[in-house]
């Protein structure tokens, strides 16, 4: 018997057998053993050799896999039949066994007959059955049959699938383990071998059956996902421990019992295949085939295959020739595995690249192809005749879990396969628990299949993978259950709904059409269209923010694309952002390459007309692609402005334009406030100019301040640096509100705590200013009322004309002490002076300077209007005054250093020529200028109140050197005014840089060769030698420095200007360019008795002694009259008539007086 | 649709205003915060047409502005979905027209555009045409929309508009 033992093992494989489950169950029941008896004989001859050779059994087994279902099938059959009988005829026997078993192991059958435990129900059935069946009654047996059947039924059903009648929770439950069950024990296992050791556990068991040595363990369990692990049912590890010896490829050391709660979850079963089914898309997961999208075709659960239609993966590459072995393997695998080699190309791919099959290219390359039916075959593969692959795959190859076929693979099949199909497909393909995941309560769902089909309904709730959907029907009131694969979403047009997937997962829109089972959603955000698949939608109210999974960035966001190049966000995808750069094209950037952009509120440009473009403004475009579009100015990075427009829908309202192509729309909002210095930068050159030079002088007067001064505001991009259409800009930049007109203007405040200082106008609104004062290093803001605009002022004569008049003087008298005779000619060729001492040169050109003023106006120098012009000239918007600017660099180079100064200016006479030339258009000045000369213009202005220099917080020193000389040398006032006029008319074309610097400076007209005058500055030799300019009046005593071709008249002879005009002398110009524009007057000379037409700058102020009559001529008196009471070093004490200050005695320096009758 | 309802409002004054024409105040800054404002529930009030109450004003602690809660009843345009309404086109281009319905911006896909009308780019200015008669719709032309769809933002809707439905376009 025991060697029938031996044998019956093998044909007890009739573990569970079910593929699916994976699962070797091998259970020493009676029953079993008695299955075993019935087919034992069948099996004998071929278990003799399985015994030893576990791996030709193992060969046995799989080939069992393959062929054997169907006996398999029919074995079960055949013993469920015998079942009966057998249980009927061995009846006995069995009860044997367990009274043969009672003694040994007791407890077993105690545990069966108190508790009908899970894992004994069929012993437990079996105990009773003998005992109904002798002694009951048939109905009795009739239902302990039924019981038997039906628990079994319970336990299989449980096994494939929860049908509905369920009581089974209960059942379910009495099922579970318990305590009293037996164990589960893991034990490790040689990988690969669970199987085999399984069948040889239980070919052991029945070979010891019977036995003393009799195994107590009550079932193997070899679970597929476990790999390593055999699980052994039994009451004890001694048992396993037992069971296992001498089986090598066991190992039982550290045996550890599973917990009774764990052992339902080792013993679960997965289900896996149940979503495949015709029609459903599923992934390969091996072989050349793997992660292909496939179609089912067939599905043979029975024998766990199913027929796949793929792309075919054919090697075109390699030549068939000669015979082909037609290895037509239907079992997927092993086919797959070679089908690299096997296969011909399709197409070239990475593989062989995913091709449908094509005839003549694989008679091209000497395949051999088949035609069976409507099929063709090659190499073993069956190709429709659309050129798909048709083949079978086992079960387990297969995926079909979560598949979602992408766009262009659906494509690959859509091309082929018919159309309407397989948008069926792509919902059937949702049939995997992903699919549960996308539906959620509250859906709006449409029944895809079964007879509901196309009935309406939302979704109330999701029990697992069962969705409960309440129909929209008259008919249907109550709730019905559906799978997720029977329902699919449903939309109209008009919902609001978010993306769940794809590309434009996160996105929200509004659906504005339906096609098919893919919806046309408009998007929020971008308002562009987004064609999405149905199942990948969902109701949602809210809108997407636009902002990137990291949050990092935001539609319409600036963004860095790379250290040049800026763009804004107008789409972003999961990982990509589209970005408008700023060349107006759409980039796609990975959003780890970008950066974003701070945003820079204060970012201006100039529109076409000059106006400053702000963010957030409104604005029209006027040229260029995006012409006659207005949209609202987003974000502004040089001058590119990304426009945001609503009436335009790519990429999401958002052009790009540039500034020059815009015009900013009516008013905007927002006023740009006057302090806010970025604005600077784009003014006029002018104001930003103002500004500048008193910035530079206060910071020290430096010449070379000054100077980087003058070129920025002439290299501004203004228009005004040439000399050309200079209104335009002012008059544009005059539309802000900001009052340029006022800014860089000295002024005096006429009202409140400041009363009577003065100032120069940093910054000016319609109603307020801001002014810094000369007197103290303050900036005060003042209300416009309350200012008085020095040049509109009405001043004494003497305030007025100080600036000019002074430093002439000054710089007139030392060079005249040199004895230097020819200091016009000096002046007039500047080269020649340059040899010469500087203060030659300086001299003269002061000169020269001094009479631009008149000639400029062609009214006397002492025209307050005039002296203080420059002012007055910017006020009037004079074009010419904008042409100051542009002179400035290339003039104040020349003069840079004081020594060259001179020479330099006229070493370099053409440039200077053109320069100052361009300052006369200006009709400014007449200064010509001996680079000397403005420096003692710029003295003067520092000394008084008006000039922009004034900032400087202590007068030069020079000061009252100046007003000495001056006094003594000039003694008629008045009488050179109309010299000047006349000069100027003549318009020589040589300014004097000075000239014009002076004017400038104060006018803001930095530019002006600044630095050469302010060196000289610092000297005071220079500063004397300079002021040479307007200082002459009617009735100055004069004398004659420079000596004159006219015999008559000797250097040092002293007149009386008698009268003054200003005029060019044409002569003076002939004899040398150099020679600058200049006044004459009419000189009396007493003691010749002589009148002579004199050059101004022959002449020098005659300085008054004690008790002279005195006219002032530079400081801050100029233009006063009065005597000369003493006379103190340099100064001289002066009672001033008519109250020019408030204390008629004054100190002032002599070079300032001149004398006069 | 048009509802006259009756709505509430609060109005924040300023103290300045408190004076003998603080409720002539807050009558006018009612019309002004109220008046073409849309509300998501009620939708776009077109018009105050009397006031109800003017309750009694609260000071607000710490900061000395008072609220004033008013009733009032307005005129208000409230569109629906499935509303059938008059449109103004405001522009077209080829995914669709956009329209005005008042104060009501619609947008109708060129899906929802019947089949036979077609986009014609070159038109000045660009239309929607028909190919078999010379019906068009350009902008500035009116048209009869049928709203397929609502997006409702707190204080604005968005409509999303069809033509594929019977007596619509014109």
């Amino acid at each position: 018997m025991s060697g029938n033992d031996d044998r019956k093992n093998k044909s007890n494989k009739r573990k569970a057998s079910d593929e699916e489950e994976d699962e070797v169950n091998e259970e020493e029941d009676d029953e079993e053993e008695e299955d075993d008896d019935e087919e034992e004989d069948e099996e004998d001859e071929v278990d003799d050799e399985d015994e030893d050779d576990e791996n030709e059994e193992d060969d046995r087994s799989s080939r069992r896999k393959k062929e054997g279902h169907q006996p398999k099938r029919k074995k079960k059959e055949i013993s469920g039949k015998q079942f009966i009988i057998a249980e009927a005829d061995v009846d006995e026997d069995e009860e044997e066994d367990e009274e043969i078993d009672e003694p040994e192991a007791g407890f077993v059958e105690q545990d069966i007959y108190e508790s009908p435990s899970a894992a004994d129900i069929y012993r437990d059935g079996r105990l009773k059955f003998p005992i109904a069946q002798d002694e009951m009654e048939p109905e009795k047996v009739v239902e302990y049959l039924k019981e038997r059947y039906g628990r079994r039924d319970v336990g299989l059903r449980d096994d494939e699938n929860d049908d509905d009648q369920i009581p089974d929770e209960i059942t379910q439950q009495s099922l579970l383990p318990d305590v009293k069950s037996p164990n589960l024990w893991p034990v490790k296992c040689r990988m690969g071998e669970e199987k085999q050791t399984a069948m040889l556990l239980m070919r052991k068991f029945l070979a010891l059956d019977n036995t003393d040595k009799a195994l107590q363990i009550k079932s193997v369990v070899v679970k597929e996902g476990d790999r390593g692990y055999i699980y052994i049912e039994a009451f004890k590890s001694n048992h396993v421990k037992a069971a296992c010896e001498e089986i090598h490829a066991l190992n039982v050391q550290n045996l550890q019992m599973v917990p009774i709660k764990g052992m339902t979850d080792i013993l679960r079963v997965v289900k896996t295949t149940c979503g495949i089914k015709k029609g459903s898309w599923v992934r390969v997961k091996r072989g050349i085939y793997r992660d292909d999208l496939a179609k089912v075709e067939q599905c043979d659960m029975a024998q766990n295959t199913v027929t796949l239609k793929l792309i075919p993966r054919i090697d075109l590459t390699r030549k068939r020739g000669g015979p082909r072995g037609s290895s037509n393997d239907p079992s997927g695998i092993v086919p797959e595995s070679n089908q690299p080699f096997k296969k011909k190309n399709r197409f070239a791919f990475k593989k062989p690249p995913a091709k449908l099959f094509d005839e003549t290219a694989i008679e091209a390359i000497g395949g051999q192809i088949k035609r069976e039916y409507e099929y063709r075959s090659f190499e073993g593969g069956k190709y429709d005749e659309k050129g798909f692959l048709i083949k079978v795959f086992p079960l387990s190859a297969v995926s079909a879990d979560g598949i979602t076929p992408t766009m262009s693979e659906l494509d690959k099949f859509e091309e082929t396969i018919d159309g309407p199909e397989t948008n069926v497909a792509i919902n059937r393909s949702k049939t995997s628990k992903n699919d549960v995941l996308s539906f959620a309560a509250g859906d709006q769902v449409e029944v895809c299949e079964g007879e509901l089909v196309n009935l309406q309904g939302t979704i109330v709730g999701i029990d697992g993978d069962s969705i409960r959907i309440l129909p929209k029907h008259e008919a249907l009131k109550d709730e019905i259950p559906f799978k997720a694969h029977e329902l699919r979403k449903y939309f109209s047009v008009g919902n609001h709904v978010k993306v769940l997937s794809g590309t434009f997962e996160g996105e929200t829109g509004m659906i504005v059409g339906m096609d098919g089972t893919i919806a046309i959603v408009l998007n929020d955000g971008t308002k562009e269209e987004m064609s999405v698949r149905t199942s990948d939608l969902q109701i949602c109210k809210e809108t997407a923010t636009g902002v990137d999974a990291s949050g990092q960035f935001q539609l319409k966001d600036l963004v860095n694309i790379s250290a040049d190049k800026v763009g804004v966000v107008v789409r972003m995808d999961k990982e990509n952002l589209h970005i408008l750069s700023m060349d107006g094209k759409v980039v796609k950037q990975p959003i780890q390459s970008v950066t974003k952009r701070r945003v820079n509120r204060n970012a201006t440009a100039l529109d076409s007309q000059n106006n400053n473009l702000n963010i957030g403004d409104i604005v029209n475009v006027v040229e260029g692609p995006n012409n006659n579009k207005q949209g609202q100015i987003k974000h502004i990075y040089r001058h590119f402005v990304f426009i945001h427009t609503k009436t335009f829908n790519e990429n999401g309202g958002m052009f790009v334009a540039k500034a020059r192509n815009l015009l900013i729309a009516g008013g905007t909002a927002k006023v740009t406030t006057p302090s806010m210095p970025i604005n600077a930068p784009y003014m006029s050159p002018r104001t930003s100019a103002t500004p500048a030079p008193h910035r530079s002088s206060s910071v020290g007067g430096g010449g070379s301040s000054v100077h980087q001064n003058s070129p920025a505001s002439t290299g501004g991009r203004t228009p005004n640096s040439t000399s050309g259409p200079t209104k335009a800009p002012f008059s544009s930049s005059a539309n802000v509100r900001r009052d340029t007109g006022l800014i860089g203007e000295t002024v005096k405040i006429s009202q409140g705590p400041y009363k009577g200082y003065y100032g120069i106008v940093k910054d000016a609104t319609e109603s307020t200013c801001k002014v810094e004062l000369h007197s103290k290093c303050q900036t005060i803001t003042v209300d416009r009322n309350r200012i008085v605009l020095t040049t509109n002022v009405s001043r004494q004569p003497g305030e007025m004309s100080h600036y000019f008049t002074t430093p002439l003087h000054g710089s007139q008298t030392p060079s005249y002490g040199l004895g230097s005779r020819t200091p016009m000619h000096g002046n007039q060729t500047p080269m020649h002076d340059g040899s010469r001492t500087p203060h030659y040169g300086n001299m003269t050109p002061r000169h020269d300077g001094s009479m631009t003023p008149h000639a400029h106006g062609g009214a006397s120098a002492w025209d307050p209007n005039y002296a203080t012009t420059p002012r007055v000239d910017y006020d009037d918007d004079d074009p010419s005054f904008a042409t100051l600017n542009p002179t400035t660099p290339s003039f104040s180079h020349l003069s840079d250093t004081l020594s060259s100064g001179l020479g330099g200016s006229n070493t370099t006479n053409s440039s200077s020529m053109s320069n100052s030339s361009s300052s006369n258009s200006l009709g400014v000045n007449s200064l010509l200028g001996s680079t000397g000369g403005p420096n003692s213009i710029s003295s003067n202005a520092s000394a008084s109140a008006y000039s922009p220099y004034s900032n400087h917080p202590t007068p030069s020193p020079a000061m009252p050197m100046d007003y000495q000389l001056y006094n003594s040398h000039i003694p008629t006032p008045g009488a050179a005014s109309g010299g000047f006029s006349s000069s100027h008319g003549s318009g020589l074309p040589d300014q004097s840089p000075a000239g014009s610097y002076a004017y400038p400076t104060a006018i803001n007209i930095a530019p002006v060769t600044p630095s050469a005058q302010y060196a000289p500055m610092s000297t005071s030799l220079d500063f004397d030698s300079m002021s040479n300019n307007d200082w002459h009046a009617e009735g100055l005593h004069v004398r004659i420095k420079i000596p004159i071709e006219d015999e008559s008249l000797h250097v040092g002879m002293i007149g009386i200007i008698q009268s003054l005009s200003v005029s060019c002398l044409d002569q003076f110009k002939q004899e040398s360019n150099n020679f600058f524009q200049n006044g004459i007057c009419t000189v009396h000379f007493p003691q010749q008795d002589l009148r002579v037409v004199v050059p101004l700058h022959y002449m020098e102020p005659v300085t008054p002694k004690e008790n002279d009559k005195i006219y002032v001529i530079g400081g801050d008196s100029k233009g006063a009259s009065g005597d000369l009471l003493s006379v103190d070093n340099q100064d001289g004490v002066v009672k001033l008539h008519g109250n020019v200050s408030d204390d008629d005695i004054s100190l002032i320096n002599l070079k300032y007086l001149c004398k006069c009758t | 649709m048009f509802f006259h309802v009756s709505l509430d409002h609060e109005i924040l004054l300023h103290p300045r205003y408190f004076g003998p024409q603080l409720l002539k105040t807050v009558r006018r800054m009612l019309f002004k915060e109220v008046e073409g404002k849309c509300i998501g529930k009620y939708g776009y009030v077109i018009a105050v047409t009397s006031l109800e109450t003017i309750g009694v004003g609260k000071i607000q602690p710490g900061r000395g502005y008072v609220i004033f809660p008013v009733k009032y009843h307005a005129i208000v345009f409230r569109p629906f979905k499935h509303e059938v309404v008059e449109a103004i086109v405001t522009q077209v281009t080829k995914m669709g027209i956009f329209c005005k319905i008042g104060p009501l911006t619609c947008f109708i896909s060129r899906h929802s555009i019947p089949r036979d009308m077609e986009y014609d780019p070159s038109a000045n200015p660009p239309c929607y045409k028909k190919k078999d008669d010379d019906s068009m719709i350009q902008p500035d032309d009116g048209i009869r929309v049928k709203i397929a769809g609502l997006q409702v933002d707190a204080n604005e809707f968005f409509a999303v508009g069809t033509l594929m439905d019977d007596y619509l376009l014109s």
